[in-house]
């Protein structure tokens, strides 16, 4: 009798371990990013166990989430460059998130900016939600500055004034005809910068991407030519950026230049912060957003880091653990964690109001920058209409095309992919 | 023995012949059966589904058949034509100077010196290293304004612009084919060495004393002898020049203005970038028949059938 007394005293008390709901978890943030995330979740929520795998690498996590797919065997959740969300919504692979997001107030909508939402979004429907922000920003050096006489306390604000700073702090301080230090550097050959850092000009300039219903691209406009005309300006007319990086490899790190002082602004993201504290430590630098065509335009960014989505072919039992787990991703507390592993920006407006920030400026105005953040474009296409602007943006600086013929062809292979697909 | 139980073993021995002979078939087919297994799971079943797979449009729930759609399109699109250009030019390359080069060093390792040793070493080294790792260094070898390359053309005084030997369309494809070069060539000139040393020295004895020179040499002895290397090597570098990937993605990702580009960035782009699986798969199935043509038609040309 006391064996069976035991050994149901046993099964009871081993009841709600056998009962833990196991998640797999897969990401491309790095164990030092994410893992604070998932640790703490766990500790609140002992009856789920999470099996995270760290897939750190864009391609690497895209490349093995594409292959789990095709077999079948993809994870309960995972974390996703928001670039890729549209690739994996084209696949079905993502399950719809607009019924929960109405009925659960923990992942409403209205909780987050629009522009990091739309792109959870595709063909109208929303596979994602934020859960780390990076929007595209300019960095500056401090130093530079104050050697070609501007103020490091009013960066240029206008596209006239940014033109006019980078010229002056285009130099050589050898005295040389050749300038050692120039005045603005980004690359116009990786499709991911270039739309990155094009866009937020082709929004301020008034420009719309697409024009869904009439199943068109639409950047090759008068803002498209515009804003590309600018950009290619700095290199080709006002020779303010480096000349090697055009044709620079996709691959190739942008910020190299910038860190070694031979460029006083560059195009980046607000990882630069970390990366000027680990790499240049006695640089001082200033974020500045991205200047605008006229003094009354309100400046923006392109909104560019991770969403967490639950896939599709998730168990219904399983499904209860994991929106309680998009719950903690994206909550107030949760997304505090990114002021300690630093890896994104928090996607909640409220942590804005956080007394951390009030000690530091730079992280605050990566965050300001980055809540301006445009909303994406909606295109069933974006990863391959990317290309074709990469495309633009070379032959544009290789002179072999001005900006309205280079845009004109990258719009009509646009418009080809769509006659095919029958997708706008 | 009498002779009715002679006549009985010698009726059974055909028989246990033959079972035999059927047990052996049966346990060299079992044996050969995990072989066997691994070559049909990893590489025949993948083979036949990728063909399947360039014929549909593919989705992970439900792929839609599309017949030659993919194929249609592929042919049509002027990019794939620039990679399959530059992918003949880089094997033409690397097949050539690789083969070329790679000979006349072993030609020069072949001989009993110290310095013959240390040109062993020295070339065979790039072939133990990853092409991704090369590829970094060489990132730095070619970079236009800090490059070990420029600032020793620079400090040579042979030009006053750095070459951009990776950032203009021109330089990229020829920096690329220095790398492959750089790379391959470790590895068939130890495979020439070995063939080399395998041709008696009495041959080369005795032409000489007929009074023959190296080139003569060379030509009646030396080269009909490493015929069956310089298949080897031939058949390496030609499908070794047409899979190159890493060091070409990394260094230019195919740019600038797609001059460098090859049929398998190409093919990754569409698959991994674009999730187009089929197109992809097309691709791929064009690309294989390309290689398993070459191979054959080179096999064929230097007189030896694949068997």
């Amino acid at each position: 009798m006391n064996k069976w007394m035991i050994t149901a005293a046993a099964l009871l008390l081993t009841t709600p371990v056998m009962a833990a709901q196991n998640l797999t978890v897969w990401t491309r943030i790095s164990q030092e990013g994410a893992k604070p995330f998932f640790d703490e979740f766990e500790k609140r929520n002992p009856d789920i166990r999470l099996q995270v795998e760290y897939i750190p690498g864009g391609k690497n996590h895209v490349n093995k989430l594409v292959a789990a797919v095709a077999a079948g065997t993809p994870p309960d959740v995972t974390t996703l460059d928001v670039i890729a969300t549209e690739g994996f919504g084209r696949l079905d692979a993502l399950l719809p998130l607009d019924d929960l997001v109405k009925s659960n107030p923990n992942l409403a909508e209205k909780l987050f900016p629009q522009g990091p939402l739309g792109t959870g979004r595709y063909e109208g429907r929303l596979y994602a939600l934020p859960f780390g922000g990076d929007g595209s920003l300019i960095v500056y050096n401090k130093a530079i500055f104050k050697e070609r006489g501007l103020d490091p306390n009013r960066p240029p604000r206008t596209w006239d004034e940014f033109t006019e700073a980078a010229r002056k702090l285009t130099f050589s301080r050898g005295g040389g005809a050749k300038p050692d230090v120039y005045g603005f550097y980004y690359i116009p050959s990786q499709p991911s910068l270039t739309t990155f850092l094009w866009l937020p000009y082709f929004w301020m300039a008034g420009g719309t991407f697409n024009d869904r219903e009439k199943m068109a691209f639409t950047f090759n406009s008068a803002a498209g030519e515009r804003a590309l005309g600018y950009l290619m300006d700095l290199h080709l007319k006002h020779k303010v950026v480096p000349p090697s990086a055009i044709g620079a490899a996709g691959t190739a790190d942008n910020m190299v230049e910038f860190l070694q002082g031979r460029v006083a602004m560059a195009f980046a993201g607000p990882t630069v912060i970390g990366r000027v504290a680990r790499d240049a430590p006695t640089m001082e630098i200033g974020l500045m957003p991205h200047p605008t065509p006229t003094a009354d335009t309100r400046s923006t960014t392109f909104s560019g880091g991770d969403n967490v989505a639950i896939m599709k072919g998730i168990s219904k039992d399983k499904l209860p653990a994991a929106i309680k787990l998009m719950e903690w991703l994206v909550s107030v507390e949760g997304q505090r964690l990114w002021q300690q592993t630093k890896f994104f920006l928090p996607v909640r407006v409220e942590l804005l109001q956080d007394s951390y920030y009030a000690t530091r400026p730079l992280e605050k105005a990566a965050l300001e920058i980055f809540l301006t953040a445009h909303e994406p474009p909606v295109t069933a296409h974006y990863v391959e209409v990317q290309q074709y602007l990469r495309d633009a943006f070379e032959e544009t600086a290789f002179g072999l095309a001005t900006p309205k013929e280079a845009l004109a062809k990258a719009a009509g292979r646009a418009n080809e992919l769509v006659k095919r697909t029958g997708k706008p | 023995m009498s002779v009715a139980s002679q006549q009985a073993a010698r009726l059974r021995r055909p028989r246990g012949d033959s079972w035999g002979a059927a047990i052996d078939r049966a346990a060299g087919f079992l044996l050969s059966t995990p072989a066997l297994a691994v070559l049909v799971g990893l590489m025949l079943y993948p083979l036949l589904y990728a063909i399947w797979l360039s014929f549909v449009q593919w989705r992970p729930a439900a792929s839609a058949w599309i017949g030659l759609a993919n194929y249609e399109r592929l042919f049509a699109d002027r990019i794939f034509w620039i990679g399959l250009g530059n992918t003949v030019f880089y094997t033409a390359w690397n097949v050539s100077a690789g083969t070329t080069l790679s000979l006349s060093l072993a030609l020069l390792m072949n001989r009993p010196t110290m310095a013959a040793r240390f040109l062993r070493l020295a070339i065979f080294m790039p072939a133990i290293i990853s092409a991704p790792v090369a590829a970094m260094a060489w990132l730095w070898v070619f970079d236009s304004d800090y490059g070990l390359l420029n600032q020793t053309l620079a400090s040579l005084g042979l030009f006053e612009t750095p070459v951009p030997w990776l950032n203009s369309p021109f330089h990229a494809r020829w920096s690329i084919v220095i790398v492959n070069i750089w790379l391959g060539t470790g590895l068939s000139s130890i495979l020439f060495l070995a063939g080399l040393q395998d041709i008696p020295k009495e041959l080369h004895e005795s032409a000489m004393l007929d009074g023959a020179n190296a080139w003569q040499r060379f030509w009646a002895i030396t080269f009909p002898l490493i015929r069956p290397t310089l298949l080897v090597v031939l058949v390496i570098k030609l499908i070794g020049s047409f899979k190159t990937f890493d060091q070409i993605f990394i260094m230019t990702g195919g740019g600038p203005l797609y001059r460098s580009e090859t049929i398998l960035i190409y093919l990754y782009r569409q698959g991994f970038e674009y999730f187009d699986f089929g197109f992809a798969a097309a691709v791929g199935v064009v690309f294989f028949m390309i290689v398993a043509a070459l191979s054959l038609a080179q096999s064929l040309l230097l007189g030896r059938s694949p068997k």
